[in-house]
């Protein structure tokens, strides 16, 4: 091997940054699942009956359900019945300001570099920080609401604006749609919501900070972003978590509803904690993400950068429904040690003249196996429907994987789809050279990966593009040997 | 002869939008039978739009003016109906067509062409001896002639094979996207020689072109400057000379001022 | 709970369920496999029998399968099957398959699976080579037929190799000794239909080059029939260090003929293996590649085509699997799609742990003609080694825009450069085969299908 491989491998083995933990008082319901713990999370938050119902019939219909096996990841299986499925962290009451919150809370977020309380320093930028299953604060709402735009904690939502909640609640992702969808809809706790009323241009940039901290629970939340005709709205998301050696399930789900003309940027920044570098512990991400353009015109973009869990496997997906919508998907996923993922998007074609891009970079180092899975579905009266896919690996390494499974299901003739990927490893001559220019190996690769990843960084918006190149750095190190 | 007198074509302020961007912007010319006129100009300046929209390529946006080809309303007709009605464009970047045979293409299309004409199709011997005439004049290899259509071939391969299927297909006007453009003085030679053999009374020539090089070979009657989407000036041979002398700039700016 | 690394799957790697029976029960199969000749070494027997078991306990492929995503074997599995007549009850109608038989070399010709005592008019094949029916072979070389048999398609998980395994009686013998040179096509055909009662019919043929040997093999599956004819065929190929193969393999079949066609290959060091699979279907087509580069320099160039009308349904699959580093695959496979077919393109790429310098490429193009066609693609890499370069292409679309104005401006009518696109989107493959009376074959065959105005060359 040599040695630039060896070096390549050391330098991409850092420690996990966010791995501390929060000893704060929780408030947490018995291990496992049953129709009383299901009404118990609903009466907790207080819920109207028909969302309680909603959430057993969920619950019924997850347990005629097998989790499903097709995926390329492999982990042992996991033990409904241990995990905690509600855990918050015991507040006297709802927090009115962030004077109220526990200060505790507060620095921890600060730890993770998201002060809330400094706004100033992420200016533009209003977060809803959700620490293990619920909302603790939420920034600039007043600032929001006089533009008419709700963005409030999940719970907050189900209690002020209820009507709009019945009325968009699972219509992208119904209940019954998947094994880990179910799940959600039964026990979700909290997550965001965000409705951005007609013609309105959301004046900053929202975004999500979610953690998990306690141990034995899992994080179930649930995001529902509704942007009406000629609605604009960037939603960002961040995650982060302990160092435990047990794995903790993550099982979110995300639905996002852009009417005629509306448009809906939504970024990821993943960072779950991957387990260290033996494969032990970390998180299972199993997540349920998935958009519909309604309307004529409408506009839904992800963009995700995954960096963290020891399993990744979601498909954030689009459903082009109005004519000459548009669905985009920008993803870097990043797997070092024993990560797996497997993940990538579903572009379904309905509406006439509607458009997809496609961009996958996935990066794999150390042990860690890397899928892209995508469907492009093109339905018989999208007329001139158009995709574009790019799928590129770069390997680090001889011992991890990169594996491209592409579908394209086509049923109209004047539509155009192309897939194009290709699998490289990290080039000695690009490092050789940047060596030679006096940039040391660790910049030269990062350097390099960073530049494999451009494209999709570019999607980011600016904040999280310097989160995102800073995390590739750290998350790589060790790789490079 | 009266006829004599009808222009082959006749373009009158012409304007061409792309993606709602002006690329022409009011385009006057004259060109008689037997008349061999240059057009010149930078990059950017919409020669090669004025060469497709007259060949009749989508998506471009005819905002005004009006094109007469031999008396008829050049833009009403289908790319096809072009080229049967004689006008040929020689392609800048000649397209590759794998799976289609070179010289089963040549003859679908020179057939076409000869029924319009009200001839018969030509015979399967007599296409091949014709074939193999003209190919020996623009020095193309036969074997190229058996592949698919400029599939694999070089740069000069694929504007050879361009100036050989006009010499097959006889146009009355042929237009040239700058067909010179990558090539060595050599084969320049021969495309200009190709052009020239088909000069007479009856064709006509629009040669657009970046450079004056080819103009030594092929004299034109008239040099037209094109920039920015309109035709700044014009002249006869001489002019294509004094701009090689004091470029685009110098003229553009020249032109510019008097605009102003 | 710790995730240590994970199993490396197999290409062949199939998770027990995903199965369906028979319809109407194994009884049919059971009664075939009683059916056949006894007269055969007893380790074929043995090995008859075992596979039936296998595919007892397996079934058909159910669409629950990932490779079998898009196929639906029910046509097959509805049915219940007899074997053909042995000696055949009818002799084949001369003008259905004599125009098949163009290579005027050695040729070897098949009827519902049975070699017709034909003497192809060719010039004797040297002593090198061995051009024999498999019972032949069997007689003749039965250690050979020994050794060979199941290594390149083993019996395995694969429902389709289990019955043929268990129903195989003849099937076409192609062996050429080390340093052996073929200048001519071997061709070998197989005339399928013209039966009452639905019919399977389980070739297995064999194509083994020693060392240095080169050959092209040209295989032709043909026939037409009113009932359901089903052929699971498998060719085993073991290509010596250095050899050279070609294998053309056309399949023209219409109506209610079924098709399961398996080539299977192992290369070794320095061996190249050129395929080119154009397939015409009948009502149901699965024709899939498996080939294993064993050895570094074992290089696998794969072409194919499939040009379908009516309501077929047709299937390509291949699998390359670079087991040993510094192996090359080149794939480039086309479809064009007519009328209500349905057509899929499964192309899967391994690289294996260590195989350095592994250099894949993968492309696959489809032209979807009608609305009430389908196509499913799914081009496909799994790597396990850094050093290597793979890359795959995959295209549903219309015909290029840019050529059909090129062609007009000739003055080629929009219709006729829009057939002439689709001809020569499919001919590109055609033009592939290395022979020329196979090409102009085909080219009939394409026009035939295609129905467009017959594009002679005068060239």
């Amino acid at each position: 091997m040599p040695t630039s491989t060896a070096k390549i491998e050391e330098i991409v083995s850092r420690e996990y940054q966010h791995g501390f933990y929060t000893p704060i008082e929780e408030e947490t319901v018995p291990a496992g699942l049953n129709e009383d713990i299901v009404r118990l999370i609903s009466a907790k938050k207080n819920e109207p009956q028909w969302l309680t119902e909603w959430r057993l019939k969920a619950y019924r219909h997850w347990l005629t359900m097998r989790e499903p096996t097709w995926q390329n990841v492999r982990y042992q299986p996991i033990d409904y019945d241990a995990i905690h499925y509600y855990s918050a962290p015991k507040m006297k009451k709802q927090p009115k300001s962030l004077d109220e919150v526990d200060p505790e809370l507060l620095r921890t977020y600060e730890k993770l570099g998201i002060p809330l309380r400094e706004q100033e320093l992420l200016a533009g930028v209003a977060v809803d920080a959700v620490f293990d299953s619920v909302s603790v604060a939420t920034t600039f709402k007043e600032k929001l609401a006089e533009h008419g735009v709700i963005f409030c904690s999940f719970s907050e939502a189900v209690q002020n604006y209820p009507e709009l909640v019945r009325r968009y609640l699972g219509t992208v992702v119904p209940y019954s749609d998947n094994f880990f969808a179910a799940l959600n809809s039964a026990v979700f706790s909290d997550g965001s919501f965000c409705f951005v009323p007609k013609g309105v241009r959301c004046p900053m940039e929202l975004s999500t900070y979610f953690r998990i901290n306690a141990a034995k629970t899992g994080q179930f939340e649930r995001t529902l972003i509704v942007a009406e005709e000629g609605a604009y709205v960037s939603y960002l998301e961040g995650c982060t978590a302990p160092m435990r050696d047990e794995n903790q399930l993550h099982a979110a789900v995300v639905e996002l509803i852009a009417l005629e003309g509306a448009e809906i940027k939504y970024s990821t920044v993943q960072n779950w904690y991957p387990g260290d570098k033996e494969g032990r512990g970390g998180i299972y991400n199993f997540v349920t993400k998935r958009g519909i353009c309604l309307g004529r015109r409408s506009k839904i973009s992800w963009t995700q950068v995954e960096t963290g869990s020891a399993i990744t496997w979601k498909y954030p997906s689009v459903i082009l429904r109005g004519d000459e919508s548009v669905g985009e998907f920008y993803s870097v996923a990043l797997t070092n040690h024993y990560q797996q993922a497997d993940t990538g998007t579903k572009m379904i074609h309905l509406g006439r003249g509607t458009r997809s891009t496609i961009l996958s970079k996935a990066i794999s180092a150390g042990h860690g196996q890397n899928s892209y899975r995508g469907l492009v579905k093109v339905m018989r009266g999208a007329e001139r429907a158009r995709n574009y896919t790019q799928c590129d690996s770069l390997l680090i390494g001889d011992r991890c994987g990169a594996h491209t499974f592409p579908y394209m299901e086509v049923r109209n003739s004047s539509a155009i789809v192309e897939h194009e990927a290709t699998t490289s490893k990290i080039s000695e001559e690009q490092l050789f050279y940047c060596q030679s220019r006096g940039i040391s190996l660790e910049d030269a690769v990062s350097m390099i990966v960073s530049g494999f990843c451009r494209q999709v960084f570019q999607e980011l918006p600016m904040e999280f593009a310097v989160e995102a190149h800073k995390l590739m750095g750290v998350s790589l190190e060790g790789a490079i040997g | 002869m009266t006829m004599a007198k009808q222009p082959i074509l006749e373009i009158r302020n012409l304007h061409v939008s792309v993606n709602h961007t002006p690329i022409l912007r009011g385009i006057d010319l004259v060109i008689h039978h037997g008349e061999v006129h240059a057009i010149m100009g930078p990059n950017g300046s919409g020669k090669s739009t004025l060469c497709y929209v007259l060949a009749g390529r989508e998506g471009y946006t005819i905002t005004e003016g009006q094109v007469l080809y031999d008396g008829k309303n050049l833009l009403a007709m289908s790319p096809e109906e072009r080229a049967q009605a004689g006008l040929f464009l020689a392609f800048q970047y000649p397209v590759e067509i794998p799976g289609v045979g070179n010289m089963y293409f040549l003859r679908t299309a020179l057939n076409a062409i000869r029924k319009h004409r009200g001839l018969e199709p030509i015979d399967a011997m007599d296409f091949l001896q014709l074939v193999r005439e003209k190919a020996k004049l623009v020095g193309i290899d036969e074997r190229l002639l058996k592949r698919s259509v400029n599939e694999g071939f070089s740069g000069g391969e694929k504007k050879r094979n361009e100036v050989l299927q006009m010499a097959i297909l006889e146009p009355t006007l042929a237009i040239l996207d700058e067909t010179d453009s990558g090539l060595d003085i050599d084969a320049l030679r021969i495309v200009a020689d190709g052009v020239n053999a088909l000069r007479n009374d009856q064709h006509a020539v629009l040669a657009i072109t970046h450079y004056q090089r080819l103009l030594e070979y092929l004299v034109p009657d008239y040099v037209h400057v094109l920039i920015g989407g309109q035709i700044v000036c014009s002249g006869g041979p001489e002019l294509a000379a004094e701009l090689e002398r004091r470029g685009y700039a110098e003229l553009g700016s020249q032109v510019t001022a008097v605009v102003q | 709970m710790s995730v240590r690394g994970r199993a490396i799957p197999t290409p062949d790697s199939m998770s027990a369920s995903g199965f369906i029976p028979p319809l109407q029960g194994f009884g049919s199969y059971e009664n075939a496999f009683g059916q056949l000749s006894q007269s055969v070494p007893a380790w074929l027997q043995q090995l008859r029998a075992a596979a039936l078991d296998t595919f007892r306990q397996l079934g058909f492929p159910s669409q629950r399968l990932e490779d079998w995503k898009y196929t639906d074997t029910t046509p097959i599995a509805r049915e219940v099957f007899q074997l053909p007549r042995r000696p055949p009850a009818t002799e084949p109608r001369a003008e259905l398959w004599e125009p098949w038989v163009f290579s005027g070399g050695a040729a070897m010709v098949f009827f519902q699976g049975w070699p017709l005592p034909l003497q192809p008019v060719a010039p004797p094949l040297p002593d090198e080579v061995s051009l024999l029916s498999l019972q032949d072979a069997l007689a003749k070389e039965e250690a050979l037929v020994r050794g060979l048999l199941g290594t390149s398609a083993p019996l395995n998980e694969q429902s389709f190799t289990a019955l043929n395994t268990a129903l195989l009686d003849e099937g076409a013998w192609v062996r050429l000794a080390p340093g052996a040179r073929l200048a001519t096509p071997i061709q070998l055909l197989f005339v399928g239909g013209s039966v009452e009662h639905p019919t399977i019919l389980c070739p297995r043929n064999f194509i083994v080059l020693g060392d240095g040997a080169e050959a092209t093999v040209i295989e032709c599956w043909i026939g037409e029939s009113s009932v359901p004819f089903l052929t699971n065929g498998i060719t085993e190929v073991v290509l010596g260090e250095e050899a050279h193969l070609t294998h053309v393999r056309i399949l023209a079949e219409r109506e209610a003929m079924l098709h399961m066609g398996l080539t299977a290959v192992r290369q070794s060091r320095g061996s190249t293996f050129r395929s080119q699979v154009i397939t015409f279907p009948g009502q149901w087509t699965r024709v899939e590649i498996h080939t294993r580069l064993e050895a570094p320099a074992a290089t696998a160039l794969l072409d194919g085509l499939f040009v379908a009308n009516g309501s077929s349904f047709v299937d390509h699959h291949t699998t390359i699997d670079h087991a040993q580093g510094a192996t090359t695959s080149r794939q480039l496979y086309k479809g064009v799609l007519n009328g209500a077919s349905h057509g899929v393109f499964n192309g899967k790429v391994f690289v294996r742990p260590g195989a350095l310098k592994s250099d894949a490429q993968q492309m696959n193009k489809n032209l979807l003609l009608s609305d009430d066609a389908e196509i499913d693609t799914k081009p496909q890499l799994e790597i396990f080694a850094d050093d290597v370069k793979c890359s795959h292409g995959a295209a549903i679309g219309q015909l290029d825009e840019e050529a059909l104005f090129y062609l007009r401006s000739r003055g080629v009518a929009a219709g006729d450069a829009r057939h002439m696109l689709i001809y020569g989107f499919a001919n590109e493959i055609v033009e592939r085969v290395p022979w020329e009376n196979a090409r102009r074959r085909l080219r009939a065959a394409l026009q035939e299908r295609l129905a467009t105005a017959p594009p002679e060359d005068p060239a």
